[in-house]
C-alpha cells in the first residue's frame, strides 16, 4: 500500500496540484456546501502541506495559474481528470478488495505516459494530488442529537472527514505512493486540526 | 407516493403559474398591447446583472459547487466545441437574456435525449437531442428562454431551501415519532423528499414556461412555436407505447420532474395564440437554424440509433420529413432504413429496403453507407442479385472503406448463402 521510493536525487521537485476540496454543513437531512468554510480549509491544508513537506528535502512547485484548468484540450486538465478516476478506483479497491482481485496484492496503478506532459511543463519529478471532503453538523443537527440522545439514547452521526493524497512519478506515470484518510473528528476550518489531518494523510510519505 | 400527490397544484393555480410571468408586466395583460421589458419587471428585484453571491450564503455554496461542475462540463469529452454552432446558440441566448447576457454561459453537449438545464450559477447546458428535435430558431429560443427563466427566478436556490426545510421537518417528525411506532410514516415523508429532489419542481417548470413565452416573444420569435415542441414530443413518445397505453401518464426520466407534456402543450398553445395576435411579423427562423444544425445532424442521428428507441426515432424522422424546407430528405430516409434494420421486427427488412431505395432516389444526398445497408438487408431477404449490386455500388463509392474486405467476403458467399437469420 505504501511502497518506498527508490530515487537517486538529492532534492525532489514535487508539483503540488490544486487541492480538490469541499466542506459542507450537515443539516438534519441535507448537506449544504459551504464556500466560505471550503476556502478557509483550503488555505489551512495548503499551508500545512507546505510546512510538512518542506522539511523533507522537497522543493514544492505550485501550478501555474495561467494554465487554464478550463481548456478542454489541455493535457494537464485531462491528466487531473484521469488521476481522479484512477484514485477513486484505488480507494474502492482498497476498501473492497474483492472488487478488483488482481489488484489485491500489488500496487501497480499508473497514469501512463501522458504524465510526462506535467514533467515537461514544470520541470518536476513528481506531482502530489490531494482530495478532501468534510461536513460539519449544523446547529439543528446538534440539537436533534441531544433530543434523540435523551429520548432514545442514540444520536445522528456527525460529519465524516475523508481524503486522499497521491504521489505520481512524472517520468513513468506510476502512482508511487497513495494514502487515504477517514475519520469523524478534526475541524479543517481551524489551522491546528487541518495540520493534524495533513500529518495523518502524509503518514508514510516517501522520503 | 401519497405524500407526493399532496404537493400537486390545483388546475387554476397551474394556469396562474404559466401566466404569471406575462402578467407581471403590470399594465399589459396577455393578448393586449405590446410587450416590453419583461426582464426588468419579472426578475427578482435583488438579482442584478453580474450578480455573484457572498461565500457565506447558501447561494454562495451552491455557486461554489456548480462553478466546479462547470469546469468539468467545459472540459468534458462530449462537449460540442464547434465554434460556429456555439456562436450561433450563444447569440440567440444573449439576445434573449439581454442585460443578463454576461451571466449566462451556454454549453452544448452531445447527449441523445431531449433536454436542457440551468445551474444556479448561470451555466446552461443544451443537449444535442434537443437540437436535433428543434425545427427552427423560435423553438430553440423557447427552450433557452425557459432556462433563463430558471436563472432569473433563482429556482435552484428556492428548490434547495425548500428541500432543506422539508427534510428538516421530516427529520424532526421522524425524531418525535420514532419512539412511538410511527416510523413508517416518517419513511413516507422521506420518500416524498427524495421523489422531488431530482431537479426543479413542476411549479417552477410552469413558471419557467411562462417566462419562456415572454422572453421569446419579446425578442420577436413566434410564441406559437413553443407548443409545437410539446406537440411533437408527445407524438414521438406515444409512438413508443402500445395502443392501450397512449395518453397514460409518463413516468421516470424527463417526465419525472416536468409537468405532463399534455398540460404544457395545451396551456402554451392557448397562451402562444393569444400572444401571437399582438403582432404579425413574428420570426420563426427555420433556414437560419438548419444552416447551423445540418453539419452536426448526421452524428446526432447516429447517436439516437445507439439509444435503440427505434419506435421513437422513426416517429421523429417521419415528422422531420413532413416539415417544409427539409434540406436533405435522403439522409432522413437512410436513418429510417437503419432504424427498421436494427429494430428487426416482422417485416422490418422489407421496410428497411424500401426506405434505403427511397433514400437513393430522394432529394439531397444519401450517405454511401446506404448501399452497404441495402446489401445487408437484401442479402438477409435472399435477394442475392440485388444484394450483390448494392455491395458493388458501395465498394465503387468507398474502395478504401475499412470494411471493404469484409464486404468482398460477404459477396463471395452470396449466391448460395442460406438466410440463417430468418
Amino acid at each position: 500500500m505504501n511502497p518506498t521510493l527508490v530515487r537517486g536525487d538529492d532534492v525532489h521537485r514535487v508539483l503540488v496540484m490544486p487541492i480538490d476540496i469541499e466542506i459542507s454543513e450537515l443539516g438534519l437531512g441535507v448537506k449544504e456546501p459551504r464556500a466560505d468554510w471550503t476556502r478557509s480549509a483550503e488555505v489551512h491544508i495548503s499551508s500545512a502541506l507546505q510546512d510538512q513537506l518542506i522539511n523533507r528535502n522537497i522543493e514544492l512547485i505550485e501550478t501555474d495559474e495561467s494554465i487554464s484548468l478550463e481548456d478542454r484540450d489541455n493535457q494537464v486538465v485531462q491528466l487531473i481528470k484521469l488521476h481522479e478516476a484512477v484514485a477513486s478506483s484505488i480507494v474502492v479497491s482498497t476498501r473492497l478488495p474483492d472488487l478488483l482481485p488482481n489488484k489485491r496484492n500489488s500496487f501497480d496503478w499508473t497514469l501512463g505516459q501522458s504524465a510526462t506532459a506535467l514533467r515537461e511543463d514544470y520541470d518536476a519529478q513528481y506531482a502530489l494530488f490531494t482530495f478532501v471532503r468534510d461536513a460539519h453538523s449544523s446547529a439543528e443537527r446538534v440539537v436533534a442529537g441531544i433530543v434523540t440522545g435523551l429520548l432514545f439514547g442514540v444520536t445522528p452521526q456527525g460529519g465524516q472527514q475523508i481524503g486522499y493524497a497521491s504521489l505520481v512519478d512524472l517520468e513513468s506515470g506510476q502512482i508511487v505512493w497513495f494514502n487515504s484518510l477517514v475519520r469523524g473528528t478534526g475541524d479543517l476550518r481551524e489551522a491546528q486540526p487541518a495540520n493534524e489531518a495533513v500529518q495523518l494523510l502524509l503518514t508514510d510519505f516517501p522520503s | 407516493m401519497l405524500a407526493l400527490s399532496a404537493c400537486q397544484t390545483s388546475s387554476a393555480n397551474k394556469q396562474a403559474l404559466y401566466e404569471g410571468p406575462l402578467q407581471q408586466q403590470g399594465t399589459v395583460s396577455v393578448g393586449e398591447g405590446s410587450l416590453s421589458d419583461g426582464i426588468a419587471t419579472y426578475r427578482l428585484s435583488d438579482l442584478q446583472p453580474g450578480h455573484r453571491p457572498a461565500d457565506n450564503t447558501t447561494e454562495g455554496g451552491l455557486w461554489y459547487v456548480t462553478d466546479k461542475a462547470e469546469r468539468r462540463v467545459r472540459t468534458a469529452g462530449n462537449r460540442i466545441t464547434d465554434p460556429a454552432l456555439n456562436a450561433y446558440v450563444e447569440r440567440v441566448a444573449c439576445d434573449l437574456a439581454r442585460e443578463f447576457c454576461g451571466d449566462i454561459r451556454v454549453y452544448i453537449v452531445r447527449v441523445p435525449a431531449f433536454n436542457a438545464s440551468m445551474a444556479p450559477n448561470g451555466m446552461m447546458q443544451i443537449w444535442s437531442g434537443f437540437l436535433l428535435r428543434a425545427e427552427n430558431e423560435a423553438q430553440l429560443a423557447a427552450v433557452v428562454s425557459h432556462e433563463i427563466g430558471h436563472y432569473l427566478r433563482r429556482h435552484s436556490l428556492e428548490r434547495f431551501e425548500d428541500i432543506r426545510a422539508k427534510s428538516n421537518a421530516a427529520a424532526v417528525f421522524g425524531i418525535l415519532t420514532a419512539g412511538i411506532g410511527f416510523g413508517f410514516v416518517g419513511s413516507l415523508a422521506q420518500i416524498a423528499i427524495y421523489g422531488e429532489a431530482f431537479a426543479f419542481s413542476r411549479d417552477q417548470e410552469r413558471e419557467a414556461d411562462g417566462y419562456g413565452l415572454l422572453l421569446m416573444s419579446e425578442a420577436g420569435y413566434d410564441p406559437r412555436e413553443y407548443a409545437v415542441i410539446w406537440d411533437k414530443l408527445i407524438r414521438e413518445f406515444d409512438a413508443t407505447l402500445d395502443e392501450d397505453e397512449k395518453g397514460s401518464s409518463r413516468h421516470g426520466g424527463f417526465f419525472a420532474t416536468h409537468p405532463q407534456p399534455e398540460e404544457r402543450q395545451a396551456v402554451l398553445r392557448d397562451l402562444g395564440a393569444k400572444l401571437a395576435a399582438t403582432r404579425d411579423d413574428w420570426v420563426v427562423g427555420r433556414a437560419s437554424y438548419l444552416e447551423q444544425i445540418l453539419p452536426h445532424r448526421t452524428g446526432f442521428l447516429e447517436d439516437e440509433l445507439k439509444v435503440q428507441h427505434y419506435d421513437a426515432i422513426l416517429a421523429r424522422l417521419d415528422m422531420m420529413l413532413a416539415q417544409a424546407g427539409e434540406p436533405n430528405p435522403a439522409e432522413l430516409h437512410f436513418f429510417r432504413g437503419e432504424a427498421y434494420r436494427l429494430r428487426r421486427e416482422d417485416g422490418d427488412r422489407e421496410k428497411a429496403a424500401e426506405a434505403y431505395e427511397t433514400a437513393l432516389s430522394a432529394a439531397g444526398t444519401a450517405p454511401t453507407e446506404t448501399y452497404r445497408s441495402l446489401g445487408l438487408v437484401y442479402g438477409a431477404l435472399g435477394e442475392d442479385a440485388r444484394a450483390t449490386h448494392a455491395f458493388r455500388r458501395y465498394l465503387e463509392a468507398r474502395p478504401d472503406a475499412s470494411d471493404a474486405g469484409l464486404i468482398r467476403e460477404m459477396m463471395k458467399g452470396l449466391p448460395s448463402r442460406p438466410d440463417v437469420t430468418s
